[in-house]
């Protein structure tokens, strides 16, 4: 066979006699980019909010208990932080580029995310499990035991499942960081 | 700009469909997400449209970088074959022929790398080695040598299986 067939072949295919109406997809559109700023406003208002509201609470009175908080809550923020910034800067590139400069531009972002899995994000585990301990302490003070093994054992359960997804999802980015370097 | 936005869409979304097609194994749902994303960022951007290369050069490009975009959602779509009616035998028999081929190129595209991917089906649309290179990158020398080794390539997959 020679590729003259098979190009014909591929032409040959039939063409999309319905195509889409686009208009749903345009007011689709205008409601996520409305729904994405409302988002953010309210995500800056929260953390103004919760920030004000350390400092209020810190200046009279330091605690274990806070400080145990302040890092469970100060690792989930940066966290969450870290992946809407990801997924701002995937949405911002530059789709006008030639497929190699935009491969270039993929492969560097893929690799920016494979040094945050393995430097930011161990520390912010570690953090995380710091501010456990912590809190851990006071728990075993304050509550009863069976509250307390309850809390233990709910935590080493969700932590095990959390970083099963973070595990699958740092393997899968370095499947699509090599497959993009492969190719 | 409205109005050019939707001769454009007209005009456009068929071979943008067939190249998202070929990029997702064939799977049909997929491709029209696909060529769906790939007309949001042509709208987006159609004010920075310089007029450098043709409006269908511009357009593979955003194609391609949005085909190259869904790598990292790793899905793996398939080809499933349409209906064939039993009513005409001769018929069936080469709609059948025509769709198994068209199967196995569906497989043996999707062994290539992804750049490998985007290059052949591109080719297969039927564009110009220029054109190719304006849209990837890549000089006219180095499209002809890799479009060559690719064609060989697929070739031999489609003929043998391997």
């Amino acid at each position: 066979m020679e590729f003259k067939d098979i190009q014909n072949t591929w032409q040959q295919q039939s063409e999309q006699h319905n195509i889409p109406d686009f208009t749903p997809t345009q007011q689709k559109l205008k409601k996520i980019r409305k729904g994405q700023r409302i988002t953010q406003l309210i995500l800056s208002i929260t953390g103004i909010v919760l920030i004000s509201f350390f400092f209020y609470i810190s200046a009279y009175k330091f605690s274990g208990t806070l400080l145990g908080m302040s890092l469970l809550i100060s690792v989930i923020v940066i966290r969450v932080w870290i992946e809407i910034r990801s997924q701002q800067k995937l949405r911002k590139m530059n789709v006008l580029l030639s497929l190699e400069d935009f491969k270039t531009q993929l492969i560097s972002y893929y690799e920016q995310r494979k040094k945050l899995a393995f430097t930011t994000i161990p520390v912010l585990l570690l953090v995380y499990n710091i501010g456990v301990g912590i809190m851990m302490y006071y728990f075993y003070q304050y509550l009863s035991r069976g509250f307390f093994y309850y809390i233990t054992i709910s935590y080493v359960v969700s932590f095990v499942i959390l970083f099963y997804f973070i595990r699958k999802q740092v393997l899968n980015e370095l499947k699509t960081l090599k497959n993009l370097q492969e190719s | 700009m409205k109005t050019q936005f939707n001769n454009i869409y007209q005009n456009h979304y068929d071979k943008v469909y067939r190249l998202c097609l070929g990029y997702v194994n064939g799977d049909e749902a997929l491709a029209k997400d696909l060529a769906q994303d790939t007309f949001v960022k042509v709208w987006e951007h159609l004010d920075q449209f310089k007029q450098k290369s043709s409006i269908g050069t511009w357009i593979y490009r955003i194609t391609v970088n949005t085909c190259l975009l869904f790598i990292r959602k790793n899905k793996k779509g398939s080809y499933s074959l349409p209906e064939i009616r039993d009513d005409d035998t001769n018929v069936a028999e080469t709609e059948k022929a025509h769709q198994t081929r068209l199967q196995q190129m569906y497989a043996c595209i999707q062994k290539l790398k992804e750049t490998e991917r985007i290059v052949i089906l591109l080719v297969l649309e039927g564009l110009a080695q220029k054109e190719i290179a304006d849209i990837t990158g890549h000089s006219h020398q180095n499209v002809r040598v890799m479009v060559h080794r690719i064609k060989e390539k697929l070739t031999k997959c489609v003929t043998h299986g391997i």
